[in-house]
């Protein structure tokens, strides 16, 4: 078919050059948040080499599927996902375009680190959008609670072992590393947040009720009516009216959300507005997973 | 898409080997399910088969005039989507449409092989990856209609032919992929040989860079080759350029795209051609703002007639648009429009659509 030797010792180089992935020094690791991007450079160390895709001062919900996040999928040899379809209108894209059949969901370069924890929330009777944007599988914004932040890096460091098992050893030591800081600034988070336990709060969205959970908030009410769908006038009063009666002194907006929606219900309920980074990179400064902790909890119980 | 993603179907299946998640084996193997539509309000002044009235007293259809949809109430589409993987190594994406309220044709049906690194394989029936607009659904496009130079080349439906073709990502710092494919021949624009060997050829090179963390800029190429209906050869060329971006934080949804795109057809090439060539190009140029995440408004600029007039001369549009979506899943538009004919003529169009998605739909293309 290919009649000059050097046609023939040419086309295998060249297909060898489309169809390989290079050789990669470390494991090559894609994780669609900033968060988890954090917790997998925690386990993984110097054997890991980390990208994201969502940046943390966006909506994780709506990410542009650039086909630039496809090139990045494009040599992984492990994709990690929050799950629990909060990923859903963008990471299938790039997954499928990434041509990468390694990290295809069901394989093992595919990991959702929503199998690590148990889910709050999770939608009971009829489904469907008439109730906003419901995740049948619960809420998804699960890395906002330490713990599970610690049973993520677990189930990181799991996939670790098995995609690199010759470095086994190093991503155990790395994680009780980790945990060992975590248990450390768990406690000094309980302290400051003790004077915040039983209070009522009301959240932007549902995005800081694993958060609450965790401290002894209460979150009575929501500045989206439904999930997803803007405010309505009424729905702004009923919540000022809920805000008096519930002595709600905080209002959690994510920094990707406007502060106006939330500013009337905190002026008619005798409330204050806390502008929270909910992700790792959502405010200056804030560039590791127990940094955000220690952002979030400063916030609000300092106010600064 | 933030999205609650459950199979039309879910509640319909038994609930015969519930795992821990509570979906039942049936609704894991229902395909994605989903259905759009568009509905149309309009009024149009000069498009010469409808009874409207006309300030130009011209009662004929214009020449060169691009689609606008007359006066009155009408369905512009409804469309079913499925899509599944098929097993480890394909997956499957079916489009039925009904263009307004009657007959069920096939938009799109065909497979992705998914197996090979670096490489997609589609086999089937396709939206041809020519050019931006070619592959983009009807709902999703800015405007409620195409461009007018994409209308007078690929027709009605655009380059949307039986074949196959194969998506290469080159191994480049940058996003880079090149399509080579081969369709069927059919497309009543500019090939549509009927001769059983009048195959298309079709090449795409999409190229994407990131400007900084928030923009990017897509530049791409491409060329299509086959026997025309008119006993000779049609080459179709196009380029595109495209930029795209948004705000940070509580900005990200101030977003702005510019899309344009230049194509030109050189139809029956050949000296065995019955009857004289044609060379039909022309540009449009898009441009988008979303002043939040629920409104956003936009232009068309669109000129046929490029490097030659074609017609009798050159057309021109001009189309504003306002979108108002409620929700990722339904919005409003509405258009106005005024198209600048050969001759001295004008039509104008003034449209509102309603769409709606329900059900499981897959992202659209960035």
């Amino acid at each position: 078919m290919f009649s000059t030797p050097r046609a023939s010792t040419a086309l295998p180089l060249l297909l060898g050059a489309v169809f390989s992935s290079p050789a990669l020094a470390a494991v090559n690791v894609v994780t669609t948040t900033q968060d988890l991007a954090s917790l997998t450079e925690a386990v993984g160390g110097a054997n890991v080499k980390v990208a994201y895709i969502a940046r943390g001062d966006l909506d994780p919900h709506f990410v542009d599927a650039k086909p630039s996040y496809m090139l990045k999928l494009s040599s992984a040899n492990l994709v990690i996902a929050v799950g629990m379809e909060l990923e859903i209108g963008w990471l299938p894209s790039l997954l499928s375009g990434s041509g990468n059949p390694r990290v295809q969901s069901g394989t093992s370069g595919y990991l959702e680190a929503s199998a690590a924890i148990t889910p709050i929330e999770v939608p009971t009777g009829s489904i469907d959008r008439s109730r906003g944007d419901l995740h049948p599988q619960g809420n998804p914004h699960y890395w906002l609670d330490p713990e599970n932040g610690r049973k993520v890096a677990r189930l990181i460091e799991q996939r670790l072992e098995l995609v690199d098992p010759g470095n086994a050893a190093s991503y155990k030591a790395n994680l009780a590393s980790f945990e060992s800081s975590l248990t450390t600034k768990e406690a000094s988070w309980s302290a400051s947040m003790a004077s915040l336990k039983g209070s009522n709060v009301i959240g932007y969205h549902s995005t800081f009720d694993y958060f609450a959970k965790a401290y002894g908030m209460n979150v009575v009410g929501f500045v989206e009516p439904r999930p997803g769908i803007p405010p309505t006038p009424q729905h702004t009063l009923e919540l000022i009216q809920l805000g008096k009666t519930s002595a709600v002194k905080h209002i959690l907006v994510e920094t990707f959300h406007s502060g106006a929606d939330a500013a009337p219900i905190a002026s008619g309920a005798g409330a204050k507005v806390d502008t929270l980074p909910s992700s790792v990179g959502g405010a200056t400064g804030v560039d590791s997973y127990l940094g955000l902790f220690d952002t979030i909890v400063r916030i609000l119980t300092t106010g600064a | 898409m933030h999205t609650i993603l459950v199979s039309l179907l879910a509640f319909q299946a038994p609930a015969l080997a519930e795992d821990g998640a509570g979906q039942s084996f049936l609704s894991a193997m229902n395909p994605g399910i989903s259905a759009n539509g568009l509905f149309l309000a309009g009024a149009e002044l000069d498009d010469g088969e409808l009874a409207a009235p006309s300030w130009t007293g011209e009662s004929a259809d214009l020449p060169g005039k691009g689609e606008t949809f007359g006066t009155g109430l009408s369905v512009q589409e409804m469309e079913v989507q499925l899509t599944s993987a098929v097993d480890p190594y394909f997956k499957a994406n079916m489009v039925l449409a009904i263009p307004g309220t009657e007959g069920l044709e096939v938009e799109e049906g065909f497979v992705t092989v998914t197996a090979v690194p670096r490489l997609l394989v589609n086999i089937g029936k396709i939206k041809e990856p020519f050019g931006r607009e070619n592959v983009t659904h009807t709902h999703a496009l800015l405007t409620i209609d195409r461009a007018l130079v994409s209308q007078r080349v690929f027709g009605e439906e655009g380059l949307n032919d039986v074949g196959v073709n194969a998506q290469l990502l080159l191994p480049l710092p940058w996003y880079s992929q090149l399509t080579l494919g081969v369709d069927a021949g059919q497309n009543e624009g500019v090939l549509g040989s009927g001769d059983a060997g009048g195959f298309g050829y079709l090449a795409h090179w999409k190229n994407l860079v990131d400007l900084g963390d928030n923009y990017s800029v897509e530049v791409g190429a491409s060329g299509l080759s086959g026997l025309d209906d008119i006993g000779g050869q049609s080459v179709v060329g196009g380029v595109d350029v495209t930029v795209k971006g948004h705000g940070s934080a509580r900005h990200q949804w101030n977003r702005l795209v510019w899309q344009n795109e230049f194509i030109f057809a050189d139809k029956g090439r050949a000296p065995s051609a019955s009857k004289p060539g044609q060379q039909i190009g022309g540009l449009y140029s898009t441009l988008e703002y979303s002043f939040t995440k629920r409104f956003w408004l936009g232009g068309r600029f669109d000129m046929v007639g490029l490097p030659k007039p074609v017609d009798g001369g050159q057309t021109f549009g001009a189309t504003a648009i306002a979108v108002l979506a409620p929700t990722e899943f339904s919005c409003f538009r509405l258009q106005a429009q005024r198209q600048f004919l050969p001759g001295g003529h004008t039509a104008d169009s003034l449209t509102g659509q309603l769409s709606f998605v329900i059900g499981v739909h897959p992202a659209h293309s960035y």
